[in-house]
């Protein structure tokens, strides 16, 4: 099994999710770079944010081989929320959904974790070498631009507005190269071949 | 008297005029369902909350904002109410962690918003990283 670099996204924007959504993701493209420069959101008490959607994460070729299997995918958040009336560390912010999406929407699980933000930057990771998050995504969907992910935020908080700040989004993908045909056969007989490394004489 | 005990004087027969007042001054409630329960400000706050759960308009997060504030002093059929309006999954959760009064059949009327939803979320609770007050 191979795993690709850190990506980040090229694009982010912040989409509106349903009337009941209280927070919209400012500064979107603040979230492209890990740079302490944040796109936010205030997340008005007991509810979520709309979508802070990234895409454009890069993938080429290069990256993830025509045809590899796709193995695994790990999603890395930094991020981290505030109050203007509570002292940290008593960030009341937490997931409210996390999951990726293609061109035609989201697809797979919802990541989201009830595990509070902390009140200072934290790096968070989701997924892993051998989770999919059941979302079927083939090596030219990651390729896509249209690959990435939507996240939302919710304040626990029963009083208060919490903002929630995201620094970055980057991904990996974990895959496992096609196997090479090294020949072919056609009405029985070989008539193409070809092998990674070495050459069949 | 503190604010703890002025929480308990508002039940279901407190006037919802009496409990925005409440609200307004140690619990700030959001403007937009404090407008919205002024309409019915003349009614007891049990009254305001049969038109909360028939108005389509009434944020999920307000019902889970009361159930939190008031727990138990809520009657089970208006619960039970309060949490079939809850549509998102984590939402739910987040209900199921925190209310420490919630009955067997509340139970599975939360599980079922959010069971086979989260998959880390549940993974959390199952390995005992996130604790229910219940449980407690």
């Amino acid at each position: 099994m191979a795993v690709t670099g850190w990506k980040t996204p090229g694009t982010c924007a912040a989409v509106y999710r349903n009337e009941d959504a209280s927070g919209v993701w400012q500064n979107p493209d603040n979230a492209k770079t890990s740079n302490d420069l944040y796109s936010n959101a205030v997340v008005n008490k007991v509810t979520y944010t709309h979508w802070l959607r990234c895409t454009n994460f890069g993938f080429t070729t290069s990256d993830i081989p025509s045809g590899a299997t796709i193995d695994g995918i790990e999603v890395k958040m930094e991020r981290h929320g505030q109050s203007s009336s509570h002292p940290p560390p008593a960030s009341q912010i937490y997931d409210n959904w996390l999951q990726l999406r293609e061109t035609a929407g989201r697809v797979g699980d919802n990541e989201a974790s009830f595990d509070f933000w902390d009140d200072a930057d934290e790096e968070k990771t989701y997924g892993g070498a051998v989770d999919d998050w059941n979302a079927g995504l083939s090596d030219s969907d990651i390729r896509d631009s249209g690959f990435g992910l939507d996240f939302a935020a919710t304040n626990n908080d029963n009083h208060d507005p919490y903002s929630a700040y995201i620094d970055v989004f980057s991904i990996r993908v974990y895959y496992t190269e096609a196997a090479v045909t090294v020949g072919r056969l056609v009405y029985g007989g070989l008539v193409n071949s070809g092998l990674v490394g070495g050459r069949l004489g | 008297m503190n604010d703890r005990d002025k929480l308990e004087e508002i039940n279901s027969n407190t006037k919802v005029s009496d409990a925005i007042a409440f609200m307004q001054e140690h619990r700030n409630p959001c403007i937009e369902a404090v407008d919205w329960m002024k309409q019915y400000k003349d009614l007891s706050f049990i009254e305001g909350l049969e038109y909360f759960l028939e108005d389509a308009k009434a944020h999920q997060g307000w019902g889970v904002w009361a159930l939190r504030l008031f727990g138990k002093q809520i009657g089970l059929r208006v619960r039970e109410k309060l949490i079939t309006k809850i549509h998102d999954s984590m939402m739910a959760f987040m209900l199921y962690i925190k209310a420490a009064w919630l009955t067997d059949e509340e139970d599975k009327l939360l599980e079922a918003k959010f069971k086979g939803k989260l998959p880390r979320a549940e993974k959390e609770l199952a390995q005992g990283i996130v604790k229910r007050k219940k449980w407690r």
